[in-house]
C-alpha cells in the first residue's frame, strides 16, 4: 500500500454524516492521510443561492476544524451570486478559515465570464479551482461543462491554477482539449475505473499535472485509488499522481 | 484462489486499451494472483454472426487450462441451435447474452429456450448487462444497458435456471438480486463507498460473483473491492471463488 495518498476530491453529505465518517475510519487503510473535502455540492440542487452556499461552507468549516489534520477544505461558490458576495466568501473560507482552494460545480459554464471575479480572486490568494467537467454522450447537463468549457476559461485566466475534475468522463478528447494550458491539472475521480486513461494523459501531459481523487462517498477507495496503482505507468509517476503533485500544489508540508 | 467471471480477449474499437492476447492475460492473472477466468471474445459482440469469433475463442483457449472460453449466443439469428451442441460438446461453461448489443427483448421464446438448454446442460448462462458506462459510449454508438426489470422478468420465468448478471450498477445489482431467487451479480460496475461491505448489507455473499471486466476496467479494481478489511472471510471465500465454482460445477485442488 502507498505510504501516504493526498485525495482532491470527497464529498460530506450534510444529510449522511456518517458516510464521511465511514471514509475517515477507511482512509488510513488505503494510506489516505489528506482528505480535501468540495463541500455538499448536491445538498441543494445546481444553483444554490447565497444563503445555501454559506449553510454548505460552513458545513465544510465545522468538519475541518474537528480533524483539521486529516480534512483540509475547498469553498464552494456560485458564479451567478455578486462579486461583492463571491469575494466575501472567499474571504471568510480562505482567509479566516485557512481552506485551500475553491469548488465550482454545475451552477454556471466554465466558460462564461460570470466566473472572472472567482478566477482572479484565486489568483490574487494563489488556491486552486476545481471544476466539475466531462463529456457525456447521453447529454450535458443544462449548465455542466465540457473540457472545451474548461479550455476557455484556461485561455482566459492563464495565471489561475484550475484543477479539471474526473479525467475518465471527460476522456481522450478532454485531455486534448486543455492539453496546451499549462494551468490546467486534470483529477481522476469518479466513473468507472476505466483502464487506458490515465496512462492515455501521463503519455500526453506528463504525470505532474494528474492529481488522484475519489469522489468518495459515491465512489470507493478501492477502486479510485486503483485507477493509479493499477495503470500500466511508473513507480515514480504513481507517485506524483497520489501524493507529490498535490502537496507541492496545496502546500502541504510533509 | 481467485476466480474472476468477467474477463475479455481481442480488440474493442471504442476503447483506449485495444487489444488483449491470450499470452497477455495469463501473465496478468498470474501477476495479479488470480487462479482462473472466465474469458469471453469482445470480438464476438459486434459481428453479425458469433461463431467464427466463438471458434477462435476455444482455439485459443485450449492449450491455457486458467482460461476459460464463454461462447457468445445471439439466440435472435436462425442458426443458434445448430452452433450448441458444437460448444457442449467442447465442454464450455458458461454462455454470454448481449441483448442489448444483439436487439433482442428477453421476453422473446428463444431467450427461454437457450436458458432451459443451459439449466439442462449444466451451462451457466451471463447476461452482459452493458459493456462501457453509457455516458462514455462513442456518440454514434449509443447502446443502452439491459433493464433491470427485464431481467428479472426473464429470470421469474426460468426459475430453475441459475443466471449470473455482468456489470449491473450498485442498485441495479441489489434489485436484481432482491427480487429474484436465481441471479448472482458481478461486482465490476457496483462501487460506492466500502462497495463489497455495503452490497452484503442489502443481498446475501452466496450471491456475489468475483468480476474485474478486464481490460475495459483496470483489474486491481475489483481485486481491491475484495480486499476491503471490512469483509469477513467467509464471504470473501464465497465471493472470490466458492459461489462461481459451485455455479460451474468446477473441482479445484
Amino acid at each position: 500500500m502507498n505510504p501516504s495518498i493526498i485525495d482532491i476530491h470527497i464529498h460530506p453529505i450534510c444529510s449522511e454524516p456518517h458516510l464521511l465518517d465511514a471514509a475517515a475510519a477507511a482512509a488510513p487503510h488505503y494510506g489516505v492521510t489528506t482528505i480535501c473535502l468540495l463541500g455538499d455540492v448536491l445538498a441543494f440542487g445546481d444553483c444554490p443561492s447565497e444563503d445555501e452556499i454559506q449553510k454548505i461552507n460552513n458545513n465544510t468549516i465545522e468538519i475541518v476544524n474537528i480533524n483539521p489534520d486529516l480534512y483540509l477544505g475547498f469553498c464552494y461558490l456560485n458564479p451567478e451570486h455578486s462579486g461583492t458576495f463571491i469575494n466575501a466568501e472567499i474571504e471568510r473560507c480562505v482567509c479566516e478559515h485557512g481552506f485551500r482552494g475553491i469548488k465550482l460545480e454545475v451552477a454556471v459554464k466554465a466558460c462564461d465570464k460570470r466566473l472572472d471575479p472567482v478566477m482572479e480572486k484565486a489568483c490574487e490568494l494563489d488556491i486552486p479551482v476545481l471544476h466539475h467537467a466531462w463529456y457525456k454522450t447521453v447529454g450535458q447537463g443544462e449548465n455542466e461543462s465540457t473540457p472545451a468549457d474548461i479550455a476557455v476559461l484556461a485561455s482566459r485566466h492563464p495565471e489561475t491554477t484550475i484543477i479539471m475534475a474526473h479525467i475518465i468522463g471527460c476522456g481522450i478528447r478532454g485531455i486534448e482539449d486543455v492539453k496546451q494550458y499549462t494551468n490546467v491539472y486534470f483529477d481522476t475521480s469518479g466513473s468507472q475505473p476505466e483502464a487506458g486513461i490515465i496512462e492515455y494523459a501521463v503519455r500526453e501531459i506528463g504525470s505532474e499535472r494528474i492529481l488522484y481523487g475519489s469522489d468518495v462517498p459515491y465512489r470507493d477507495f478501492s477502486a479510485q485509488i486503483a485507477k493509479v496503482t493499477g495503470a500500466e505507468i511508473s513507480e515514480s509517476q504513481k507517485k506524483d499522481i497520489l501524493f507529490s503533485n498535490a502537496q507541492k500544489l496545496l502546500g502541504i508540508e510533509v | 484462489m481467485i476466480i474472476d467471471t468477467n474477463m475479455w480477449l481481442g480488440q474493442w474499437p471504442f476503447h483506449a486499451k485495444t487489444d488483449i492476447t491470450p499470452a497477455r492475460l495469463q501473465e496478468l492473472l498470474r501477476k495479479e494472483g488470480i487462479g482462473k477466468a472466465l474469458v469471453a471474445s469482445r470480438e464476438s459482440v459486434l459481428i453479425d454472426d458469433p461463431e467464427n469469433k466463438n471458434m477462435d475463442l476455444l482455439s485459443q483457449t485450449k492449450k491455457l487450462p486458467d482460461l476459460l472460453p464463454v461462447i457468445t449466443v445471439n439466440p435472435s439469428l436462425p442458426n443458434w441451435k445448430d452452433k450448441m451442441p458444437v460448444y457442449i460438446e467442447e465442454g464450455i461453461k458458461a454462455v454470454k447474452l448481449f441483448p442489448n448489443y444483439h436487439t433482442y427483448s428477453l421476453s422473446e421464446p428463444f431467450v427461454r429456450e437457450l436458458m432451459n438448454i443451459c439449466g439442462n446442460e449444466g451451462i451457466l448462462p451471463i447476461l452482459q448487462m452493458r459493456l462501457e458506462d453509457e455516458r462514455s459510449h462513442h456518440p454514434s454508438c449509443i447502446v443502452p444497458g439491459v433493464a433491470a426489470d427485464e431481467i428479472i422478468a426473464s429470470a421469474h420465468a426460468c426459475p430453475d435456471v441459475q443466471l449470473a448478471v455482468s456489470c449491473p450498477y450498485f442498485d441495479e445489482a441489489v434489485s436484481l438480486v432482491q427480487e429474484t431467487k436465481n441471479i448472482h451479480i458481478d461486482i465490476a460496475f457496483t462501487e460506492r463507498l466500502h462497495t463489497i461491505p455495503s452490497l452484503c448489507k442489502q443481498i446475501p455473499a452466496e450471491r456475489i460473483l468475483f468480476g474485474s471486466h478486464t481490460p475495459f476496467l483496470y483489474t486491481r479494481a475489483a481485486l481491491m473491492k475484495a480486499e476491503d478489511p471490512d469483509i469477513s472471510n467467509s464471504d470473501r471465500k464465497l465471493i472470490t471463488h466458492k459461489n462461481i465454482t459451485s455455479l460451474l460445477h468446477l473441482y479445484i485442488n
